[in-house]
């Protein structure tokens, strides 16, 4: 099962930034319709039904979404998990952004983002688990 | 002789295309201006029939030859000179460029290789380019995701793109919008609306025919600016179209994603395969915008249009028949010898004759600028001793081609002797010796050969004797130069009769003296091949 969600995630596309948005919601609201991302969506972005129906139809035939018929219409759910996506996001930024280098990125983290003491900690003890571990 | 056929074609086509934009751009124009202007619909296959009558009548204009009323640019003779027959032989062909005053000439192998290399280069290139084309395309198929599919079309959508665009392989259809555009759908339907209008005109078809064209005149602007004003019309003949079969609010609709497309368009360049929503150019953007808005006006009558089309291809017609050989070929090949000789023979008894030794001093004589030249002071020199030198042969009985060979021997001039005795002197080009037997007087004061009746009709006495000897006119001929001794030793010694077979076997005096006399006797029985 593992192996297969590896196996597929090196050929996914990157999302666009509409695609990430409908990704998001699916992601937080789990299984869903068509109509119940519209519905989720801020008012503000005034997406016709087909235009979010064609999205989702898009993310199915890129491997993020998977569908189940579900009465009339159809039912949509994650194939593939927002953690995954994270992961997948970052290597591909260590790779293409930061020369293959991620203590690169870690130092530019560092540099850019006002951390808190906590947030600190929780990453040095994150790295002690990784380096004793 | 035919790759210069495909030379000739080439060349007219190229002036045709020329006219070919003028007149389109021409027809616009005017159309435009009219109170019932050229619906666009109409106007495209208009500018498909003057593209395809530029490229193609020049074919027929191959027939029409010599009914030319411009005058040749470019001439390819035999050889440079027709001193240098050896050369000719050898195939070194020369082609003469005359552009008024200026005249060059060089070798016809390096002219066909160099204008081979350059012209083989330029499609090439061309051809990569449409190959880099081609293979994006198959990347974006790769890469688009499908939004529909309908029996063999296919609309696919792309992040990567962001001009609508179609294009047709065989057995599919394709329509590629650019995923920005799934989030407005009123300009998605327009977007889709108008590529599938390209499909429906076979404008994704027409296309190859025209990156094909330029490819084959990539060195001429005017091909390159007829493909694009033929893609401007198929966007503009595809507005027109969506426009007029959509609901009345559709024009402010299309013009809205026309404007989106524009904008996106500014940051894309177009592929060759490709019929794209900005095809043509952006600069027509806003013709077209207002075309669409225009409150529709009645076009002119479909009779109208044809008959425009009619007169357009008409003049191309009559452009095709003065262009059609810019590059005349001076050589003789064996058919056309064959036929001069045909010709002569019809009114002829003499056994005139075409073979490759003729056809050789043909092209010496014809396929050579002095050599045409040499003829035709000659026969202009024989113009006054034409009458008594006829007189003459008929008196004696000869055939009267023979008034052809003082050609030969002296290009119709009365030379004094050299101071070589064994060469002649006078219009019949008698040696001392033979011009004595037959009573000329040759002494330090006096030189009868120079009197032309005096040598004309002792020209006529040597003829007639060996005509009586050799019962050939091919043997006296050749008797005439070589003497009737070396005649009768070659007939003993090799057992023939054939005057050719002797020259063959190497008894002759002036090298291809038969041959050249021959040649003469075919191009006087031909005069048409003078002008």
């Amino acid at each position: 099962m593992k192996k297969t969600a590896t196996g597929s995630r090196r050929n996914l596309k990157p999302l666009t930034a509409v695609e990430l948005e409908m990704m998001n919601v699916i992601w937080r609201i789990g299984p869903c319709s068509v109509a119940q991302v519209l519905e989720q969506l801020s008012a503000k972005r005034e997406l016709a039904y087909t235009s979010v129906s064609t999205i989702v139809r898009i993310l199915e035939q890129k491997g993020y979404v998977a569908s189940q018929k579900a009465g009339r219409g159809h039912q949509y759910s994650a194939a593939i998990a927002k953690d995954d996506y994270q992961a997948m996001s970052v290597t591909h930024l260590v790779n293409n952004v930061f020369e293959g280098t991620p203590s690169l990125l870690v130092r530019r983290l560092l540099d850019s983002n006002a951390l808190t003491e906590d947030e600190l900690a929780q990453i040095k003890s994150l790295l002690r688990k990784k380096g004793g571990g | 002789m035919a790759s210069l056929a495909l030379v000739n074609w080439y060349l007219c086509a190229n002036v045709l295309v020329i006219v070919a934009v003028l007149l389109l751009a021409g027809i616009r124009a005017v159309s435009r201006r009219l109170a019932r202007p050229i619906a666009y619909r109409h106007l495209l296959p208009l500018g498909y029939a003057i593209s395809a009558a530029a490229v193609l009548l020049p074919l027929f204009g191959l027939l029409f030859e010599h009914e030319r009323v411009i005058p040749h640019t470019a001439q390819v003779w035999s050889a440079s000179t027709m001193h240098n027959p050896a050369r000719a032989a050898a195939g070194d062909h020369r082609i003469v460029v005359s552009l008024a005053p200026t005249r060059a000439s060089i070798s016809l192998n390096t002219a066909a290789r160099v204008a081979g290399y350059v012209f083989a280069s330029g499609v090439l290139a061309v051809l990569v380019r449409i190959a880099i084309d081609a293979l994006a395309i198959v990347r974006i198929i790769a890469r688009a995701h499908r939004l529909q599919r309908r029996g063999g079309l296919r609309i696919l959508t792309l992040d990567a793109v962001s001009v609508p665009f179609s294009f047709w392989i065989p057995g599919r259809y394709f329509i590629v919008v650019p995923s920005a555009l799934i989030l407005r759908p009123d300009d998605l339907r327009m977007a889709i609306r108008h590529e599938a209008q390209h499909h429906r005109q076979a404008d994704t078809k027409i296309l190859y025919l025209y990156q094909l064209a330029r490819g084959l005149f990539y060195w001429n602007p005017a091909a390159h600016r007829l493909a694009r004003q033929i893609l401007e019309l198929q966007e503009f003949a595809c507005d027109e179209a969506v426009v007029r079969r959509g609901q009345p609010n559709a024009q402010a609709a299309y013009c809205r994603c026309l404007l989106w497309v524009a904008e996106a368009a500014t940051r894309h360049r177009q592929g060759l395969l490709r019929v794209g929503m900005m095809g043509g150019s952006t600069s027509a953007l806003a013709r077209r915008i207002e075309t669409a808005l225009e409150r529709p006006k009645t076009p002119l009558g479909k009779p109208q249009v044809a008959l425009t089309g009619a007169a357009a291809v008409a003049l191309l017609a009559g452009l095709s028949i003065a262009f059609a050989t810019p590059i005349q070929d001076r050589r003789i090949s064996m058919a056309e010898a064959q036929r001069m000789a045909i010709v002569a023979q019809r009114t002829s008894a003499f056994p005139i004759t075409a073979n490759e030794r003729v056809l050789e001093q043909l092209n010496v004589l014809l396929g050579t600028p002095d050599g045409r030249a040499y003829l035709r002071a000659s026969l202009a020199r024989m113009g006054q001793y034409k009458p008594l030198i006829s007189e003459q042969i008929e008196r004696y009985g000869l055939p009267a081609e023979l008034i052809a060979v003082p050609i030969v021997e002296s290009g119709y001039r009365n030379l004094p002797a050299g101071k070589n005795p064994r060469h002649g002197a006078g219009l019949w080009m008698f040696i001392e010796s033979t011009a004595r037997r037959y009573g000329l007087d040759v002494t330090q004061s006096t030189d009868e050969r120079l009197n032309v009746r005096g040598e004309t009709e002792a020209a006529m006495r040597l003829l007639s004797n060996l005509q009586l000897r050799f019962h050939d006119w091919n043997l006296t001929l050749l008797a005439y130069n070589a003497g009737h001794d070396r005649v009768e030793q070659a007939i003993r010694e090799t057992g023939s009769r054939d005057a050719w077979h002797l020259i063959q076997d190497g008894y002759e005096n002036d090298r291809d003296y038969l041959a050249r006399s021959m040649a003469v006797m075919l191009i006087m029985k031909n005069l048409a091949v003078m002008d």
